[in-house]
C-alpha cells in the first residue's frame, strides 16, 4: 500500500494535462480553410487530444490508487499511449504540406516533446518501483 | 576508489534537494552551449546551402517583380510569387558583354496542391541552358526531366500514386530533392514546356497571371559571368542598357542574409556567455557554502584515517557525478527543444536553417557535455582544496 505522492506521479499528471490542454489551445493545429473546410491536421489534433485525455485519466487514476502494483501497471500502460500520441501527427494522420504551417512547426514537435517526457517519467517510475521491489 | 565512489553517491543521495539544485545548475551549462551552438551551426549550414543552391552570379528580374513577391522571398522563405517579362529580354541580356551563360527561369504559384489547398511555388527551367538547378537535381535524380515530369523539394509530401495535380492537369513526380533548409524545399520544379502548359491551364481557369503571350513568358534570367569580367560591372551594364529589368548580384542577396545571421549568432553568443557566467558563479558560491557546511564531516573522515588525497578524490567524484548528470540532462533538454522545433526557429527567424549531420551533432554533444563537466568540476576544486587543508583538531575541538 502506498500513501506518498512522488515526483513522477505529479510529473505524469502535469505532462498529460499539458498535452491535452496544449493540443486544444496553444499548440492547436491549423485553422479552417478559406472555404470553411478542415485540413487533415485538424483530425490529427482531435485524435491526439483524445489520446491525451486517456493519458490524463490514467494519470489521475494512478494518483487515487494506493496499490503499488496497480500504479506500476498504469505507468506501463501510459508508455504505449504516449507513443501513440507522438505518432498520430504526421505518421498515422498526415499533416499539411508546408513545414512552416502551424501543425508542422508547432503542434507536431510540441506533441512529440510532451510524449517523450511522459514516456521518460513513466519509465523512471517503473524503474524506481521495481528497485523498491 | 570504489569506496570513494560509493560514499560520494551516498552523500549525494542523502541531500536530494541540494544535489538536484546543483544538477539543474550544471544542466544550464550544457543546455546553453549545446542548444546555442546547434542553432548557430544550423543557421550557418542553411546559409552555405542557400549560397550553393543559388548557383548564379547575377539574377535578372523584371522591375515589377517586387509587387508580386521578390526572388528573396521565393527562394528563401518559399512564399509563392510570380512575375513575368517577355522572352525578348532574355535575348537582350544574354548578348551583353561578360555574360558567359544565361538561363531563363519561370515562377508560377499553384492555386492548390494536395492535402491543404496551400499554394506552392513552381519553378520552371530550361534544361538546355540551366546551370543552377540541374546540378542539384543530379544529386538525387540521374534521368532527364521530360515534359510532364516534376521534381519536388524535400518538404513536399508525395502522394502514393506519385502524381500531383496543378490547374486540373496531372503530373508525374520523378524525384525528390535533398533538404536545403531554404524556401526551395517547398518548391516544385519542371521544364519550361510543362510550366507553360500549367500557365495556359491557369489562364483557361480564369487565373490571370500574365497579360502577354504565355509561350514567350519568363520570370528571371540566371547569369554566370565569364572569367575576367567583374560581376558588379556586368550587373551595372545590364541595369544601364536593358530597360525595365533589375540585375541583382547573388552576393548581395546572400550578404543581407549573412547580416541577419551575424546578428542572431551574436545574440545567442551573448546569452550563452551570460548563462555560463551566472551558472558558474552560482555553482562556485554553492560549492563554497557546501564546503563550509561539511567541515566537521571531513574532519571526522580525517580522524578515522582518510588521507587528504582520498578526500579530494571524494569531492572530485561528487562534482563529476553532479556535473555529468546535469550536463547529460541539459543536453537532452536542448535536443528536445532544438531538433523538434527547427521548423519554428526557421519560421521565426526567416533565415535558412539546416541542421548539421549526425557526426557533427554527436561531436558537438560530446564537446558540450565534456566542457560542462570540466567547468563544473573546476568550480568545486578550489573549495575542495580549502576544505581538505582545514585543521582537523581545531574543528573537532570547536564542537566540544
Amino acid at each position: 500500500m502506498e500513501k506518498k505522492i512522488n515526483v513522477t506521479d505529479i510529473a505524469l499528471l502535469v505532462l498529460s494535462a499539458a498535452l491535452l490542454i496544449g493540443v486544444l489551445t496553444v499548440f492547436a493545429p491549423c485553422g479552417p480553410k478559406e472555404d470553411g473546410g478542415w485540413m487533415t491536421c485538424h483530425w490529427a489534433g482531435n485524435a491526439t487530444a483524445g489520446v491525451a485525455a486517456v493519458l490524463t485519466v490514467l494519470a489521475l487514476v494512478r494518483l487515487l490508487m494506493r496499490d503499488a502494483k496497480i500504479r506500476l501497471g498504469l505507468s506501463a500502460a501510459m508508455i504505449p499511449a504516449a507513443l501513440l500520441a507522438a505518432l498520430i501527427p504526421g505518421r498515422i494522420i498526415r499533416l499539411c504540406m508546408m513545414p512552416s504551417m502551424r501543425c508542422r512547426a508547432v503542434m507536431s514537435p510540441a506533441v512529440a516533446v510532451c510524449a517523450v517526457l511522459i514516456i521518460a517519467a513513466a519509465g523512471v517510475d517503473i524503474l524506481m518501483r521495481r528497485k523498491k521491489g | 576508489m570504489k569506496f570513494e565512489k560509493d560514499l560520494s553517491v551516498k552523500n549525494l543521495k542523502r541531500k536530494p534537494a541540494r544535489t538536484a539544485a546543483l544538477v539543474i545548475l550544471s544542466a544550464f551549462l550544457s543546455f546553453s552551449i549545446f542548444g546555442g551552438s546547434l542553432v548557430v551551426m544550423s543557421l550557418q549550414n542553411g546559409l552555405k546551402s542557400y549560397e550553393a543552391r543559388l548557383g548564379a552570379d547575377i539574377i535578372v528580374v523584371p522591375n515589377q517583380a517586387r509587387s508580386h513577391g521578390t526572388v528573396d522571398s521565393i527562394l528563401l522563405q518559399g512564399i509563392p510569387g510570380y512575375f513575368y517579362m517577355d522572352e525578348s529580354y532574355f535575348e537582350k541580356i544574354s548578348v551583353r558583354e561578360g555574360v558567359e551563360i544565361a538561363s531563363p527561369q519561370f515562377f508560377l504559384a499553384s492555386a492548390s496542391a494536395g492535402c491543404c489547398s496551400v499554394a506552392v511555388q513552381i519553378i520552371g527551367f530550361d534544361p538546355e541552358t540551366d546551370f543552377s538547378i540541374q546540378p542539384w537535381i543530379r544529386e538525387s535524380y540521374g534521368g532527364a526531366v521530360g515534359d510532364g515530369d516534376l521534381i519536388v523539394g524535400s518538404s513536399i509530401e508525395i502522394p502514393a500514386n506519385r502524381k500531383l495535380v496543378f490547374y486540373n492537369n496531372s503530373y508525374n513526380v520523378v524525384a525528390q530533392l535533398d533538404e536545403t533548409g531554404t524556401g526551395l524545399d517547398t518548391a516544385v520544379y519542371a521544364n519550361m514546356s510543362t510550366i507553360r502548359e500549367m500557365l495556359e491551364s491557369s489562364t483557361k481557369q480564369g487565373f490571370r497571371y500574365y497579360d502577354g503571350d504565355p509561350a514567350r513568358a519568363i520570370s528571371s534570367v540566371m547569369i554566370k559571368v565569364g572569367d575576367g569580367y567583374g560581376i558588379e560591372d556586368v550587373a551595372n551594364d545590364i541595369n544601364v542598357h536593358v530597360r525595365k529589368v533589375e540585375a541583382t548580384q547573388a552576393k548581395s542577396m546572400i550578404s543581407s542574409i549573412a547580416g541577419g545571421l551575424t546578428n542572431v549568432s551574436r545574440v545567442i553568443g551573448v546569452l550563452v556567455v551570460v548563462i555560463w557566467i551566472l551558472a558558474l558563479a552560482i555553482l562556485m558560491v554553492a560549492f563554497v557554502m557546501i564546503s563550509n557546511e561539511r567541515t566537521k564531516e571531513f574532519a571526522v573522515l580525517r580522524v578515522v584515517g582518510a588521507s587528504e588525497k582520498m578526500l579530494k578524490r571524494l569531492l572530485r567524484t561528487e562534482s563529476i557525478i553532479i556535473s555529468g548528470v546535469g550536463a547529460l540532462c541539459g543536453a537532452a533538454a536542448a535536443a528536445l527543444v532544438v531538433f523538434p522545433f527547427g521548423g519554428l526557429v526557421k519560421r521565426s527567424l526567416d533565415l535558412p536553417y539546416l541542421l548539421p549531420d549526425a557526426g557533427v551533432t554527436a561531436a558537438l554533444l560530446f564537446g558540450s557535455v565534456a566542457l560542462s563537466v570540466l567547468a563544473g568540476s573546476l568550480t568545486s576544486a578550489a573549495s575542495a582544496r580549502r576544505l581538505v587543508k582545514n585543521d582537523t583538531g581545531l574543528i573537532l575541538r570547536e564542537d566540544a
